[in-house]
């Protein structure tokens, strides 16, 4: 440390300086001891970025390291502690909360592909110990403007623009009860060690108890996915086979106890990579819903495809005008984009009113 | 892509669709896929960046254009992380387009300021200043406003072709960093410079994505100078990346998820109080944000040795809206002043000419912010209550009165208590997605009290307190506090630091959400 100080304009007391190699030391000490104290949000962090990244592949395997370093040394300890005091547990299995399946994602993986199950995952989400079921919803009665119709709606971040107009619609009809948007951005069916959304659905709907489940999911899906300890991209067999069960198994889960669920589809990208990967994860959702009468599909990617089965930005609307359907990414929904597909989600639910005897 | 002539006239509704046909699935090539690596200042890609920037800084400080172009190479990587796409340059969907448009601007600019500093008449020097402003504004109207002024001046401009534009991230940033080059250059303040100098000056990565604003004028000379590696101000700069961190990763994701982004996505679902309370919890949270984002550049700024101005010094305590904008985005405000508020004239013409003046500032201002009416509001809100203010003042100053900044205490209350409302006021315009929600959430604001509100918990009430309360701690008490910490020995600071860090990672909620103004 250098003796020599930094004053301000204003005349205030003389700081000391450091120079540029204390500053490193100070540096030094920080990226340890921070490394070590957070190494479990660190490990999370990793294995949330995507499976083939450069990043992820140098990140990953010194995250795990330090995870293991910091539980030996017990720097995890105070983490630990400080998230008891916040009421938050750690989940055992991700993406497991529907109950046991056939091929499960986790487990069996090789140090190198392990997405979720190698080591604790870093969810921070707080949650209680998921019961397998929910209590029965209440049964189907004709809803009126004093018994509305309970809805759920979720999902990825494209839920947040077409689920504010389902919800604002629903709230105008007064038939329909939807009380909140229950949106994550980057998430999905792909990586429950991101988010696990099994376990939030479950919590969902036994805390709700909603009579309709509106879920759309798939945005963040084009990516890889492991199963049985090796990774598949998007376009293998092997990809195709598991995230079909994962969407059929979230699907059956959603329509227990006599619930009805609307699955709201993902739209057409701009960018031909992602083009490939969302065609792939709709035609999954429609063999998934094609096996399930119960579900209705909202075929988002139709809804927003151009006359000649093309992306198109801009779509002539329902009243006539040309609008802006997609935000600057060329995936997300712009304002008149979000409007247009919570109108069509809504059209589903108003059958279902209809369906259920409503008068509308 | 965009056939929308065929759209017209085949337009059908395609609500009711059920199930499409079960095609078999197309099996593609196993190509990986999307790369999502923006280095964000509170990330992994970021820690991992900035120690290889910082000593290879420091290393190369001695010889000073293998410095610049060491910074120019780390800055073009960090904003080439700011987008999509393959790192080959030549591929179609290179993340490379947008550093390239960066490098035009440069390059142009330069060429630009050269001709002024060349021009052997006034008239010849205007010329060149008039067709550099165009050509700047140009870019950024392209890239900004192209739809909004196609879509809102149809029938000037509906011959423009239908087109999406993507608009980069950190342009008008940029953009007004070259404006105040040239400007300055034109007025005599700077001369033309060389060109690696000028390129450090714009794309330098801690300002680039989201300020402060740094002019030609406070950046270059700093490049004239070597800064001396045994002097760093680090307790200062550690106490800024602190604070933003504290700021934008806990308070303004905490402020978001639990009142805001709700609140403003739907007003109708919402008691009065909870709309209220969204309000307020929004202009703290944008404040947060922005102010964290700032304060972790100007910091990270530091370190490397190069001085940034202030751009926040505690909005929300401000007793008048010229208080306000001379504590908000302090660089944009000083910016607006001086190369637009005075190029239009400034108070020189006369006292409509000045109102007008104001007002036309704000709402450029507002408009800078993004292409919707929705910013112009937002920035006539401030233009008009700015205007009332220089108004009343002019009046009570030639009634003799001192003005409410040397008013006696109720009176600065009152005038804290108007600004700070008039400002959350013009926040619902800058916040709601669409017009139609801000009618909404003032509609709510009238109509929707009684109903019970879950939302205004006793913990959210303490943040939105202590976050006002923070304002009003005084700068000497900070300076004490950091005063104390830089004559720790570095082992004490590291420690400390660390323990920082780690409960800004307990208490911050998964994932880092990009920063708000990223997108102006």
């Amino acid at each position: 440390m250098d003796d020599s100080g930094i004053q301000d304009a204003s005349g205030g007391s003389v700081r000391r300086s450091l120079s540029a190699g204390g500053v490193a030391k100070v540096g030094v000490i920080v990226y340890v001891l921070a490394a070590l104290l957070n190494s479990t949000d660190l490990l999370g962090q990793a294995e949330r970025m995507p499976l083939s990244s450069s990043t992820r592949g140098m990140v990953l395997p010194l995250a795990r390291n330090l995870n293991t370093l910091s539980g030996t040394l017990h720097f995890d300890e105070p983490g630990r502690k400080v998230d008891e005091l916040r009421g938050i547990k750690v989940t055992a299995e991700p993406g497991t909360a529907f109950g046991p399946s056939t091929t499960s994602t986790s487990g069996s993986q090789s140090p190198d592909t392990t997405v979720a199950g190698q080591q604790p995952p870093a969810a921070t989400v707080p949650v209680t110990e998921p019961p397998p079921t929910a209590p029965p919803v209440t049964v189907p009665s004709v809803p009126t403007k004093s018994n509305p119709l309970k809805i759920y709606i979720g999902g990825d971040s494209l839920v947040q623009g077409w689920g504010a107009v389902l919800q604002r619609l629903s709230v105008s009809s007064r038939l329909v009860d939807a009380p909140a948007v229950d949106y994550r951005a980057a998430t999905g069916l792909a990586r429950p060690d991101s988010f696990d959304w099994p376990t939030r659905l479950v919590q969902q709907m036994t805390a709700v108890r909603p009579q309709v489940a509106v879920v759309g999911f798939g945005g963040n899906d084009g990516q890889g996915l492991v199963v049985s300890g090796r990774a598949f991209q998007p376009g293998a067999p092997e990809w195709a086979a598991e995230y079909g069960r994962r969407v059929g198994e979230t699907m059956d889960y959603l329509l227990r106890d006599g619930r009805k669920l609307i699955w709201v589809g993902t739209p057409m990208p701009e960018n031909a990579k992602d083009f490939a990967h969302q065609e792939i994860i709709n035609q999954i959702f429609r063999i998934e819903v094609a096996k399930r009468p119960s579900v209705t599909l909202v075929d988002t990617w139709v809804l927003f495809e151009s006359p000649d089965h093309t992306y198109a930005a801009y779509m002539v609307d329902d009243d006539g005008v040309a609008k802006l359907m997609r935000q600057g990414d060329g995936f997300h929904l712009s304002v008149a984009g979000a409007e247009r597909l919570g109108r069509a989600v809504f059209a589903k639910l108003q059958d279902e009113l209809a369906a259920r005897g409503a008068s509308i | 892509m965009i056939s929308l002539g065929r759209e017209v006239r085949k337009q059908r509704s395609h609500i009711g669709h059920r199930v499409r046909e079960a095609r078999p699935i197309p099996v593609a090539r196993a190509e990986g896929f999307y790369r999502w690596d923006t280095v964000l200042f509170p990330t992994i890609q970021f820690g991992i960046f900035f120690p290889i920037v910082f000593i290879g800084s420091w290393l190369l400080r001695p010889q000073p254009h293998r410095w610049k172009l060491f910074m120019i190479a780390a800055s073009y990587v960090f904003y080439a992380f700011a987008f999509k796409g393959s790192w080959l340059p030549w591929e179609s969907g290179t993340r490379w387009k947008y550093p390239a448009l960066l490098m035009l601007v440069t390059v142009v600019d330069q060429i630009f300021v050269v001709g002024i500093f060349k021009a052997r008449s006034p008239l010849t020097k205007k010329l060149w200043v008039r067709v550099a402003v165009v050509a700047n504004l140009g870019v950024l109207a392209y890239f900004k406003y192209y739809n909004f002024g196609r879509d809102n001046f149809g029938p000037l401009l509906s011959w423009l072709p239908k087109r999406q534009v993507i608009l980069p991230v950190a342009i008008s940033f940029f953009i007004f960093q070259a404006l105040s080059y040239v400007i300055d250059a034109y007025r005599g303040k700077v001369k033309p410079t060389q060109l690696v100098d000028f390129a450090t000056y714009l794309c330098f990565f801690p300002h680039l994505v989201a300020g402060p604003i740094v002019r030609a004028t406070e950046f270059l000379p700093q490049l004239r100078t070597r800064p001396d590696p045994r002097f760093i101000d680090a307790s200062h700069a550690f106490r800024l990346i602190i604070a933003g961190m504290f700021k934008k990763v806990v308070i303004s994701a905490y402020l978001s998820h639990s009142i805001a982004d709700k609140v403003f996505t739907n007003p109708k679902g919402h008691s009065a109080l909870e709309v209220l309370f969204g309000i307020y919890a929004y202009a703290l949270q944008i404040y947060a944000d922005f102010s964290g984002y700032t304060d972790i550049a100007i910091g990270v700024a530091l370190l490397i040795g190069i001085r940034f101005p202030k751009n926040f010094d505690s909005p929300y305590v401000a007793i008048s809206l010229q208080d306000f904008w001379r504590r908000w985005h302090m660089s944009l405000s000083r910016w607006l002043r001086d190369y637009l508020y005075i190029s239009l004239g400034g108070n020189r013409r006369g006292t409509a000419r000045t109102y007008i003046n104001l007002a036309l500032t704000m709402l450029i201002g507002g408009l800078w912010h993004g292409a919707a009416w929705r910013f112009v509001i937002w920035g006539g809100i401030h233009g008009l209550g700015l205007a009332i203010e220089r108004f009343i003042g002019e009046r009570r100053g030639a009634r003799g009165d001192m003005g409410i900044e040397r008013g006696f205490l109720p009176a600065r209350l009152v005038g804290w208590v108007v600004t700070f409302h008039i400002v959350c006021f013009a926040w619902i315009f800058f916040r709601a997605e669409k017009l139609q929600l801000a009618f909404d959430i003032l509609g709510r604001l009238v109509t929707g009290w009684g109903s019970p509100s879950p939302l205004v918990t006793p913990l959210l009430l303490a943040v939105l307190v202590l976050m006002i309360l923070s304002q009003f701690v005084p700068e000497k008490v900070m300076k004490a506090v950091q005063y104390r910490f830089s004559r720790f020995p570095v082992v004490l600071q590291g420690l400390t630091l660390a323990a920082c860090f780690f409960f800004i990672s307990r208490l911050a909620p998964i994932g880092v959400q990009p920063f708000i103004y990223f997108q102006f």
